[in-house]
């Protein structure tokens, strides 16, 4: 085993040079360990990020817009799912023909249109919309042009299925789905929900491998409106007729259920579609029922003469010499319309025939301030319904700062800007009792299977019953033998009051321009309607007066109305004859009558039931039955169920509960329908 | 005497260790992929073979391998294979693979082992003989460079660069002169500049080096994504098989870019050990390469271990951007056959002198 004496001369080189070798390897791992550090600890945020940035894609799940129901039911405004058309310019080619060939695919492009496309495909982006929310017709074309650069996806897109009716009230929605005017504005985010977010995850040919529900979208609530499509189609279509007729400027009807504050219906003219709301100006978007305030004239000796009756300071049977029909005050002289002399009148014919000298004089025994207290009161100067965006609060002058002539000019009606809403909540406050109740449009607001109404509130009490119930005498007589026979209805006792307001033109009351105005309520005893009918600037050859211009309108309105409701007449009342074993009900006024609505069909899950109907039953009835199912009751008020939450037909599951509200009143019976 | 020695446990086993990795990554990295399993079927059957070839070249002699009939057979093999490939179908405008019975295989992958028993035959015969090596020296630098112009013309720049690397390796070793050392120190970097400013992919490819986000949307795509894979990782990686830069943002994820998926995937941790897996072997190797019974043998040794070595290194860095990118699979780990056939022969010629190493120094 002796070693070798003569060593390996190329065994030292060998040795050390591998050593050289060894040492540059080693660095060189070092080095690749440093950078796997620097990139996986010290970098690793940054690269995250640079991953999650080409790797996913945030997409909205767009939720469903909510619907907007009469208070029948019928839809007003609802959404559909619409195809958009998107192009990816890059892959398109010849930006010129790429857009002959989509333009001749749609049909109808505008030179503006195809030269604001061509632009598009130009500006370098990788997406740009080609025409968003198409008709189906059109969609189609394009997808038969089978180009591959072309890209559809859902939109939704509002309809309004009764074009222009309750246009002021619904407004429109824009192309972001977004409400901009009316209840679509002021409800937006309940009706619009909130959108969801689905995470995507596409790989390096931009392919989807796989999607995450990060946040499901939740569906916008649903809004059962106070309003009545057929009453709101009446309203229009006479306003229409009416304006025409005088070839007014414009005009406004409100109709409401003076016990509850329900609008039932409210029209402007002009108007507009709202499907195509762009095609329309701002004249006609206008929702003058609420946003316009104007001088209301004589309508306004209501609160003149509620205020002198409330305070005591006159009864209806104090005379008021109203002398040779003028008035002066200073260099001030008012007269009367048509320069009427009358004389001695009571306090009643002061109404009646609507004396301008009788209600100053009826100001100046109140003064300003008891004056401008009732004028508060009544709600005027202030904004009353919190449904429409821009309601006009109306212009009210501090009473305190009042002068002599202004007292004078606001007693009957001037210098003082009211909005028609305000002057109908007024009617309906004397129509009522006395109490100012709020007026909505909104009844009831349905999220999910939840209907969740609104209730009527009374904002406080005006005038006393006593004081109301004079009123309506004074304001029957209006209609019976004063300015107001044109708005007499057959069979009906209605009240009300005309108004003829000269407008103010350049700072002078116009001899030409005028507001003509009607407000009434009936069957006056037992009022189920309020409706006020205003004429901007009649100029037919018919005159320009609240009794010739707006009393008419508020006649054919109201007949067609008693008509639709079957309200009985209260003069010589016809003996009744039963036709059938349920009568239709008669009080739009009454309690909110449930809305149908066909329930969410939705899967029962295990150990779900369905709720059963319980509306109709008794309070007693209601609870055995839901005993039965395991599902506890919280009752509210008495009598039979007129509201159930959850709906029936929802899946609920034992151990929970549901609402019921009681009510005394009658309810009609409807047909349910049973998923 | 020599003392007969078992078989080098830690580089058999570390190969054992790639090996599964291996199998586990292109099955990662390829699972996506139409036919998932073929990808993973084809490498086990690569694999299974390369083992075979190792259990046998382990078992050979590694004198063998010196015979100068043996080593002129293995150069004329791999002339005619090297020029064969250019009257081949073109892959991607390359003259790479040999198509065999439905197989490509890469001559230069063989070339480069050729490359290394030839200079450990003919350098540590003049050292036997205690002659100055240098017209081995010459012998060997004519061969590389006749072997480097054949595969730089395919064009493969990555492996004539690998080939010349693992020659110089062994020459350095052998005891090249400092005078000479010099002057290739000098004239290589030159060439190279030369080769890498003639072919504008090449240029591109140094430009995205040197600021990959810079040129993300053209050439430093493939290392932005690299470097996206393995820095989004973190220390503990996604997962297996949870990467998503595999999915088309990564080039080549099964083959040159294993190694970012094993970074994504297993994090700095996994990515560590892969690293410590090839120094163990470099460690190993060079072990041997002391500890060889003869020249032949000790040259060998460094030529193979520098192979695998500079290659893996080399990957890895491409991986991470530390060097410009160019075509070099991780050995034993990168899908694909010739790589993996001709690694894992030489590790079982490395074996094979293992055993036999002398104790004596």
């Amino acid at each position: 085993m002796a070693q070798r004496v003569e060593p390996n001369h190329w065994r030292g080189t060998i040795g050390r040079r591998t050593a050289v070798v060894i040492g540059a390897f080693l660095l060189w791992a070092v080095a690749i360990e440093g950078r796997l550090v620097h990139l996986q600890v010290i970098d690793h945020e940054r690269m995250a990020a640079e991953a999650e940035e080409q790797q996913s894609r945030n997409v909205p799940l767009l939720a469903p817009r909510g619907d907007i129901l009469d208070r029948h039911g019928d839809l007003l405004a609802y959404s559909v799912d619409l195809d958009t058309i998107g192009a990816a310019p890059r892959e398109a080619g010849d930006p010129r023909k790429a857009v002959a060939k989509l333009c001749a695919a749609l049909g109808d492009c505008t030179p503006d249109e195809v030269r604001t496309l061509v632009k598009r495909f130009n500006s370098g982006r990788g997406y740009v919309y080609v025409r968003r929310k198409v008709t189906p017709e059109e969609a189609r074309r394009v997808r038969d042009l089978n180009l591959p650069w072309v890209v559809f996806h859902k939109e939704p897109r509002r309809f309004y299925p009764n074009l222009s009716l309750a246009a002021h009230v619904l407004g429109y929605v824009g192309l972001e789905n977004n409400g901009l005017a009316g209840l679509e504005s002021t409800y937006d985010q309940r009706v619009r929900g909130r959108d969801g977010l689905l995470v995507v995850m596409n790989d390096g040919q931009r392919r989807t491998f796989s999607s995450t529900v990060v946040r499901p979208p939740v569906p916008g609530a649903s809004l059962e409106l106070t309003i009545d499509r057929y009453l709101q189609y009446i309203a229009e279509r006479e306003l229409r007729a009416g304006v025409a007729e005088h070839r007014a400027r414009g005009g406004a009807v409100v109709i409401m259920a003076p016990h509850t504050g329900e609008i039932l219906a409210i029209a402007n003219s002009p108007s507009f579609n709202p499907n195509v709301f762009t095609k329309a100006g701002p004249d006609q978007w206008r929702n003058r029922a609420v946003q316009d305030i104007y001088e209301p004239g004589s309508t306004f000796k209501m609160v003149t003469a509620s205020a002198a009756l409330e305070t005591g300071a006159f009864s209806p049977n104090d005379v008021i010499d109203t002398g040779n029909g003028v008035i002066t005050l200073g260099s001030r002289r008012v007269t009367e319309y048509e320069g009427h002399r009358y004389g001695a009148l009571s306090l009643t014919d002061v109404m009646v025939k609507s004396s301008n000298v009788g209600a100053i004089k009826i100001g100046f025994g109140l003064g300003a301030e008891r004056l401008g207290a009732f004028v508060k009161a009544f709600g005027f100067g202030t904004r009353l319904c919190p449904d429409f965006p821009g309601e006009n609060a109306g212009m009210v002058w501090a009473p305190e700062r009042w002068s002599q002539s202004s007292l004078m000019s606001v007693s009957m009606g001037y210098e003082i800007g009211v909005t028609p809403l305000q002057m109908a909540v007024a009617a309906s406050t004397i129509a009522n009792g006395g109490e100012l109740i709020q007026p909505r449009v909104v009844r009831a607001v349905i999220e999910g299977n939840r209907r969740i109404p609104v209730r009527p509130k009374v904002v406080r009490r005006v005038i006393s019953p006593r004081t109301a119930a004079t009123l309506v005498e004074i304001m029957e007589a209006v209609v019976e033998r004063g300015t107001a026979k044109a708005a007499r209805i057959e069979g009906y006792t209605v009240a009300g009051k005309t108004g003829t307001a000269a407008k103010l033109v350049n700072r002078y009351y116009s001899r030409s321009d005028y507001n003509a105005s009607f407000v009434g309520f009936l069957p006056s005893r037992q009022p189920a309607l309020t409706i006020l009918v205003v004429i901007d600037t009649p100029r037919g050859g018919k005159g320009y007066a609240g009794g010739v211009v707006a009393a008419p309108i508020f006649q054919r309105i109201a007949e067609a109305a008693v008509r639709y409701l079957g309200l009985p007449p209260n003069v010589n009342p016809l003996p009744p004859l039963i036709v059938g074993v349920r009568p239709r009900p008669v009080d739009v006024a009454g309690p909110a009558t449930p809305l149908l609505i066909a329930p969410v069909a939705g899967p029962l899950a295990e150990g779900q039931v369905r709720l059963p109907e319980l509306r109709g039953l008794s309070g007693r009835e209601a609870m055995q039955v839901l005993a039965r199912l395991g599902i506890g009751a919280r009752v509210n008020g008495d009598g039979v169920v007129v509201e159930q939450t959850p709906l029936p037909g929802t899946p609920v599951e034992p151990g929970t509960w549901c609402r019921l509200s009681l009510s005394r009143a009658t309810v009609h019976s409807h047909p349910v329908v049973t998923p | 005497m020599a003392r007969k020695l078992r078989t080098d446990a830690w580089l058999f086993g570390g190969t054992l260790v790639l090996l599964a990795v291996s199998m586990a990554f292109v099955y990662s990295a390829s699972a996506h992929r139409a036919q998932a399993e073929y990808y993973l079927v084809r490498q086990g059957l690569w694999v299974l073979l390369g083992v075979a070839l190792m259990l046998v070249t382990m078992r050979v002699d590694y004198r063998k391998w010196s015979h100068p009939r043996v080593v002129q057979a293995l150069v004329g093999a791999s002339l005619v294979g090297l020029v064969a490939v250019f009257f081949a179908r073109p892959v991607n405008n390359a003259h790479r693979w040999l198509g065999i019975g439905g197989v490509g295989v890469q001559p230069s992958e063989f070339a480069k082992l050729v490359v290394v028993l030839f200079a450990g035959a003919v350098v540590a015969a003049r050292l036997e003989a205690r002659e100055s090596p240098l017209p081995a020296f010459a012998k060997v630098g004519v061969l590389v460079f006749v072997f480097a112009a054949l595969i730089l013309a395919e064009p493969d720049m990555g492996s004539a660069l690998a080939l010349t690397a693992v020659a110089g390796a062994v020459v350095f070793t052998a005891g090249i002169p400092a005078k000479w050392l010099a002057t290739l120190l000098l004239v290589l970097p030159v060439i190279a500049y030369k080769l890498v400013m003639m072919e504008p992919y090449r240029r591109q490819r140094i430009f995205a080096f040197l600021a990959p986000f810079e040129h993300r949307r053209e050439a430093g795509f493939q290392v932005v994504q690299s470097l996206i894979a393995v820095g989004s990782g973190g220390i503990l990686g996604k997962g297996f098989m949870q990467g998503v830069q595999k999915l088309f943002y990564l080039p080549e994820a099964h083959n040159d870019f294993i190694y970012a998926v094993i970074a994504e995937e297993k994090g700095l941790v996994g990515a560590s050990l892969v690293l410590a897996c090839f120094v163990l072997l470099a460690w190993r190797g060079f072990r041997v390469a002391r500890h060889a019974p003869d020249a032949f043998g000790s040259l060998v040794a460094v030529g193979i271990t520098t192979m695998i070595g500079l290659q893996a290194l080399t990957n890895m860095s491409v991986v991470l951007s530390l060097v410009p990118a160019k075509g070099i699979a991780l050995p034993f780990v990168s899908a694909g056959g010739s790589s993996m056939l001709v690694s894992l022969g030489a590790m079982g010629i490395l074996l094979n002198i293992s055993q036999q190493a002398s104790a004596t120094t």
